[in-house]
């Protein structure tokens, strides 16, 4: 075991390979938070009146608010006056027509990350609604889409094309005063996707957003708002990368997502932001508003997570269960290393009749790694013949790190059924043994054990999605036995 | 984490007053205890919702009714007395919080062991309190606790002297006299078995029907290495009364403890259990809690694992009928040292009614990697076909369900090993559901 262990340092030890820096003119704000920053924000995405009372209504409800101290992770105070609240490539004030106009650094950026935007156009299936720090750049197969009626543009773009939709959904699910940071993120949101798929339409390809950080010091605040109308489906695919850099980052960004009647989304993430280095120095701070309403009869919403990126993660994709009938999933991998943190689960809260909900959350911690589930599965007063399932499994790996589980049960139907199970293990030497001594590496062994462990989230993922997140498992965790 | 609010008016009035009546009072180390613990709850106060730890039980009704210390005890009816003591027990009598010596019998007790209440024993049992007091309580909301530990006004001193057993278990019983109307009793026991003895403890808390006061109780258990405590609690208070109970204990290596608690009575109660694992300790904490009307039952545990090779394992069940409310939170901390820890912790709810409500929240927090820690949550409803089952033999809708919540109870009354506490909680629970042509005595 002492020869495998080494193994997994050295593996563990493995430097974080989407770390760089593309070096573009950025067009930024000095740092600072002021209803002038605000202001400025809008004017300079041209936005209507009623978005920037929104903003500055936000932003005087975030000025009353106290920063949130219940999780259980740790970090520095945020100077929010320390934070620039604007950056857009330079380039983009032109306007590239095409993606031969787009920033040939930008184009090298997405190919050293492996998602080259002219291979995805010609290999079809994913449209790429690239989003480089803050201003969308480039948008494919867009015309496939128009044809199908299906919206899938920036959010800036939809502030202009399609205004009345806007004003009808934003902030109807993740409210403008809903908790700190999705008050922030309501006040100073750069930009974002919006999709809205209109009524019986299935969408016809798997709608997916590359989110990157890159300039130094500029909060990403991103906002996501997706509507699925009657009898519509979508699946929407969101990966994350991030370059390496020394100063924390911080990323509050807000997901909206309406599910009408007999609709359904399907919501993946791929989540692998740089998480800072062996010595817990830097890595992004990942605070994440994101909620879907099934807001009419047999609506149903997936969301699908695999966290491995981050310093801090602290975010819980919930669904409010209102449409009687309807359905809430929710699958996660969240891995920590080094002295990563996360904080993640969900919320389910049921307020229609015969609605039913599923969770399965795996942590697997390692290092100096602190992973908490923390759940909320609600049962309204009249959510009759709700059902709930959630099962949440902890494996350590290493006895320097931590793994905890903080469910909350609230029941108000006695017609409710609620199970939660919750287990926690390390990777049995008995399993490990028996990999060995069939020929299998060590530390081909503790990978294939922890996907494993993680198939059943796995399963969850669309194809391309679930090959990388495998991969990614296999970079950030490959060999750590405890 | 904390959020500090300041303690109410009245209470704060209470805590700052004259404590000369108090037991101890000119005892140097103890005044300056009280002193200590005056201070951090006029900093504090009582705990709010805000804080995690007490997110689904507030208490301001408490704050509201403003209780006073009761002065002296009431008068207990011969019969009531009867109803409470357990038979063929060594027993202490509380009446509003004060040691009644003609009501107890502590009878013959083994060499060394140590029964006795604070105010009449503190002369000579000093040191032994001394050790004790304050030394296990730690949590990081402690209203309840200073208040108690500033104005304690009697309580129980036991000591079980080293390799020895006490066969008859020791009843503490504590009882609110019909006159004790929003009084509040505040009682300290410090309980400690000394190296491979072996003991039970019984504390039983019960009030004349109809009245409302608030009982503040804290009890403070170590277990040295070896030894085997057990310690059961039966709260029947009345059902307009208020409840704030804790027991925090400490297990040196090797210790057993089990902890079994019974809640039926108070409108708002909240039992707190806390265990520290020594190595190689067992913990066993059971419960059963059953609200009816518009009570709401509490019930907080935690168990720190700090050692290796503990063992935990913890069961509670709730039934919730009409507009009660069934609140139970547990967690298991195990620290980096405590490795090969087995902790596992289960809560069953039964939900009666549209308008009940059962909270629940399960928490492992572990930082050891080679342990087996898990926990299991179910919140549900009569089984339908069972119902139809016994409907088609005969059994009308009431009865029937009478007879499965019975059952569900059943599960925990039948782990009491002791015949006089198991009648106790069954008589509790046929009040409740009765279960028709079934008599206590052929249980």
């Amino acid at each position: 075991m002492a020869a495998s262990n080494e193994n997994l340092k050295d593996l563990i030890g493995q430097e974080y390979k989407d770390g760089f820096v593309t070096d573009i003119e950025s067009e930024s704000f000095p740092p600072g938070l002021n209803e002038d920053v605000i202001r400025a924000i809008s004017a300079k995405k041209d936005e209507p009146e009623f978005l920037l009372e929104w903003r500055l209504e936000a932003y005087r409800h975030w000025l009353t608010m106290e920063h949130p101290e219940w999780a259980f992770v740790e970090f520095p105070k945020i100077d929010f006056q320390e934070i620039s609240y604007y950056s857009a490539p330079k380039s983009m004030a032109d306007g590239p027509k095409s993606l031969d106009e787009v920033d040939p650094e930008l184009i090298s950026t997405y190919n050293k990350l492996g998602i080259p935007l002219e291979e995805q156009m010609r290999l079809a299936g994913v449209a790429v609604d690239a989003v480089f720090d803050s201003v969308s750049v480039a948008t494919t197969f867009k015309d496939k889409l128009y044809e199908a009626g299906v919206i899938f543009c920036s959010f800036s773009e939809a502030v202009k094309e399609h205004p009345e939709l806007i004003k009808q959904y934003l902030g109807t699910v993740v409210s403008q005063y809903d908790n700190f940071y999705a008050a922030l993120n309501a006040a100073v949101f750069s930009d974002g996707s919006f999709v809205y798929i209109p009524k019986g339409v299935r969408c016809p390809m798997e709608l997916s957003t590359y989110f990157r950080i890159n300039a130094a010091n500029t909060g990403q605040f991103e906002r996501t708002l997706i509507i699925a109308d009657e009898g519509s489906h979508v699946s929407y695919l969101e990966g994350c990368t991030a370059p390496m850099r020394d100063e924390n980052q911080l990323h509050a960004a807000v997901v909206e997502l309406v599910i009408l009647k007999d609709a359904e989304i399907k919501y993946s993430t791929v989540q692998n932001w740089y998480p800072g280095d062996e010595n817990g120095v830097g890595g992004i701070y990942n605070f994440v508003t994101k909620r879907a309403e099934c807001r009419e009869e047999n609506a149903k919403v997936s969301w699908t997570q695999v966290e491995t990126g981050s310093a801090i993660t602290w975010k819980y994709p919930s669904v409010v269960l209102k449409g009687d009938n309807s359905i809430g999933e929710f699958y996660s991998v969240a891995l920590t290393n080094n002295y990563q943190q996360a904080d993640t689960g969900t919320k389910m809260i049921h307020y229609g009749k015969n609605t039913s909900s599923t969770i399965i959350s795996k942590g697997i911690s390692a290092g100096h790694g602190q992973n908490t589930y923390r759940g909320l599965v609600k049962i309204g007063r009249k959510a009759e013949n709700a059902r709930n399932y959630t099962q949440c499994d902890s494996l350590l790996m290493g006895d320097q790190c931590g793994a905890h589980t903080f469910p909350y049960i609230e029941t108000k139907n006695p017609s409710a059924t609620i199970e939660h199970e919750a287990s926690t293990s390390k990777i049995s030497e008995d399993q490990l043994f028996y990999c060995m001594q069939r020929g299998i590496s060590a530390e081909d062994a503790v990978s294939m054990i922890v996907n494993g462990f993680c198939k059943e989230v796995f399963k969850e993922l669309p194809m391309e999605f679930a090959v990388e997140a495998q991969a990614l498992l296999g970079i950030s965790l490959e060999g750590s036995v405890g | 984490m904390s959020v500090t609010q300041l303690p109410n008016e009245h209470y704060a009035a209470l805590i700052s007053a004259d404590k000369s009546e108090l037991p101890g009072h000119g005892l140097a180390w103890l005044n300056s205890l009280r002193e200590k613990a005056s201070n951090e709850f006029s900093d504090g106060g009582f705990p709010s919702p805000r804080e995690e730890e007490w997110r689904y039980t507030n208490i301001s009704p408490i704050e509201k009714s403003q209780f006073s210390l009761a002065t002296k005890a009431g008068a207990v009816d011969a019969d009531f007395l009867q109803g409470v003591l357990l038979d063929d027990c060594h027993h202490l009598v509380f009446v509003d919080g004060f040691y009644q010596a003609d009501l107890s019998s502590v009878g013959e007790l083994p060499e060394g062991v140590v029964v006795s209440a604070i105010s009449s024993g503190l002369a000579e049992h000093e040191g032994l309190l001394k050790s004790l007091l304050d030394s296990v309580v730690a949590t990081e909301v402690l209203g309840f606790i200073n208040f108690n530990t500033a104005l304690f006004t009697d309580g129980a001193v036991i000591s079980i002297e080293e390799n020895t057993k006490v066969d008859k278990p020791i009843q503490l019983a504590f009882i609110s006299s019909e006159g004790a109307d929003l009084s509040l009793s505040n009682c300290r026991n410090v309980i400690m078995a000394k190296a491979s003895s072996k003991a039970t403890v019984i504390e039983t808390y019960n009030g004349v029907e109809g009245s409302c006061y608030l009982t503040n109780v804290v009890t403070e258990i170590v277990v040295e290495p070896n030894a085997n405590l057990s310690h059961n609690r039966l709260q029947a208070e009345s059902l307009k009364a208020y409840h704030m109970g804790g027991v925090y204990s400490r297990l040196d290596k090797n210790a057993i403890f089990s902890q079994y608690n019974y809640t039926f009575g108070a409108v708002l109660s909240r039992a707190e259990v806390h265990a520290d694992l020594g190595e190689a300790s067992d913990c066993t904490m059971d419960g059963l809690y059953i609200g009816m009307d518009h009570q709401h039952i509490d019930s907080h545990t935690r168990l720190n694992h700090e050692q290796p090779h503990a063992i935990s394992n913890e069961f509670y069940k709730g039934i919730m009928g009409d507009r009660s409310r069934g609140v139970f939170q547990g967690r298991i901390i195990v620290a980096e040292d405590a490795q090969k820890t087995d902790a596992k912790m289960n809560n069953r709810n039964l939900l009666l009614s549209d308008h009940a409500e059962a909270d629940t929240k399960p928490q492992l927090e572990i930082y050891a990697d080679d342990v087996k820690c898990a926990h299991g949550v179910t919140v549900g409803q009569l089984d339908d076909t069972a119902i139809f089952y016994l409907r088609s033999r005969g059994a009308d809708e009431e009865m029937a369900k009478n007879m499965l919540t019975f059952a569900f109870a059943n599960e925990m009354v039948e782990r009491i090993e002791l015949q006089p506490l198991r009648i106790k909680v069954l008589e509790q629970l046929l009040k409740r559901f009765p279960q028709q042509g079934m008599k206590i005595e052929w249980l």
